[in-house]
């Protein structure tokens, strides 16, 4: 793909930021069925992307393929932490200045990515969370499931405790973040469920973190990895993920 | 004469000889083994000098079910150490499959696309 000069969104509208490379990063399993629409959205965008398939049984590779976008694929399932941080090493190796985490399921609109990477050129923060459920900018349109709401309100608290961060939508994987940032993480990055976490990370590691108001779709296609069954264990893995964070001291990389 | 000390002898004879076998067939991890035939050898011997151990003389004053309690405590910590040494072991080798698997990819679609601009 080309390489995009300028930031665009799908509607056209141009932020005028030219030095900065950007590179969205989609982790799919299982996602054939979603991610026809979302790379031809991408396309449209005019940003580069890569498609990490996460030893997918279905087409995923294929479709990515078919998509001409670069795809890496893992021979075994690293789950979304593994995928993602594939994905910040790609563009650790490849130069690029902004990292886009976007979904594979085609909940996040890249219409509405000028909305968390503005934030990110501009230099207001290293890493940018797109949020359904800030109070002046709620997503009334999308219905979160029961245990994702559940797990999110726990780490939403426990994070608070843990940082005296306040972050609304702790679970949401539409992220941007600069070098810095997705530098760090291609060093450490959680396993499962990793979002939360991360933000602790960054937090801990004296990286800036905001959230910006976004609109969220239903699924495509596919099944969510976040089951009512990994719902029950997900407390005591946020609890476990931090209390590892916390007793780790983290250094900052600004290359 | 059998006694329950010659077969617990026997048995952790049987088990040493099991895991070396094991190492020799390429199923254990030499590293593992090592622990593993340490902690095996330590628990021949206290069974063999268990008279001159001072654990026994203490114990000796109990009844039978407080030392088969500690006994059982001395067991469970001891499966329990060797367990979390295989769990860090597993999990340094998990940490490093990521690692591998990540790199294998990135390799890939490097070849993938070194492959597209050669034939262009």
């Amino acid at each position: 793909m080309s390489q995009s000069n300028e930031i665009k969104a799908g509607s056209g509208k141009s932020l005028g930021v030219q030095e900065a490379k950007i590179l969205i990063v989609i982790p799919a399993h299982n996602e054939a069925e979603s991610l026809p629409n979302l790379l031809e959205e991408i396309r449209q965008s005019g940003f580069d992307a890569v498609v990490i398939n996460d030893a997918s049984f279905d087409a995923t590779e294929q479709v990515a393929k078919a998509a001409n976008f670069p795809v890496l694929s893992l021979p075994v399932n690293l789950g979304i932490g593994g995928g993602v941080q594939a994905g910040f090493l790609y563009a650790i190796r490849n130069g690029y200045d902004v990292v886009v985490q976007v979904d594979g399921d085609g909940q996040h609109d890249p219409r509405q990515l000028d909305s968390i990477l503005s934030p990110i050129v501009a230099g207001e923060a290293d890493c940018v969370i797109g949020s359904r459920y800030l109070p002046d900018a709620l997503d009334t349109g999308y219905k979160t499931p029961f245990p994702r709401r559940m797990g999110m309100y726990f780490s939403t608290g426990i994070l608070y405790l843990a940082s005296g961060l306040r972050i609304n939508d702790t679970t949401s994987g539409f992220r941007a973040l600069n070098r810095a940032a997705f530098g760090f993480f291609a060093t450490e990055y959680p396993v499962d469920h990793p979002e939360a976490e991360a933000l602790l990370m960054l937090h801990q590691a004296g990286f800036r973190v905001i959230e910006r108001p976004i609109k969220m779709r239903c699924r495509d296609g596919g099944q969510s990895l976040f089951t009512f069954f990994r719902a029950l264990l997900y407390p005591l893995r946020v609890i476990v993920g931090f209390m590892g964070i916390l007793y780790k001291s983290h250094r900052r990389i600004d290359s | 004469m059998i006694t329950v000390q010659s077969i617990c002898l026997g048995l952790l004879a049987v088990l040493g000889v099991y895991t070396l076998w094991l190492m020799r067939t390429g199923r254990l991890n030499a590293h593992v083994t090592v622990r593993w035939l340490l902690a095996e050898g330590a628990a021949f011997l206290s069974v063999l000098l268990w008279q001159w151990l001072p654990l026994f003389g203490v114990t000796s004053t109990l009844g039978d079910r407080e030392l088969l309690m500690v006994l059982a405590v001395v067991f469970f910590a001891l499966i329990a150490f060797l367990m979390l040494d295989c769990l860090v072991r597993i999990s340094t080798h998990s940490h490093q499959v990521k690692l591998l698997t990540q790199e294998l990819a990135l390799l890939r679609e490097q070849v993938e696309f070194s492959k597209g601009n050669f034939s262009e």
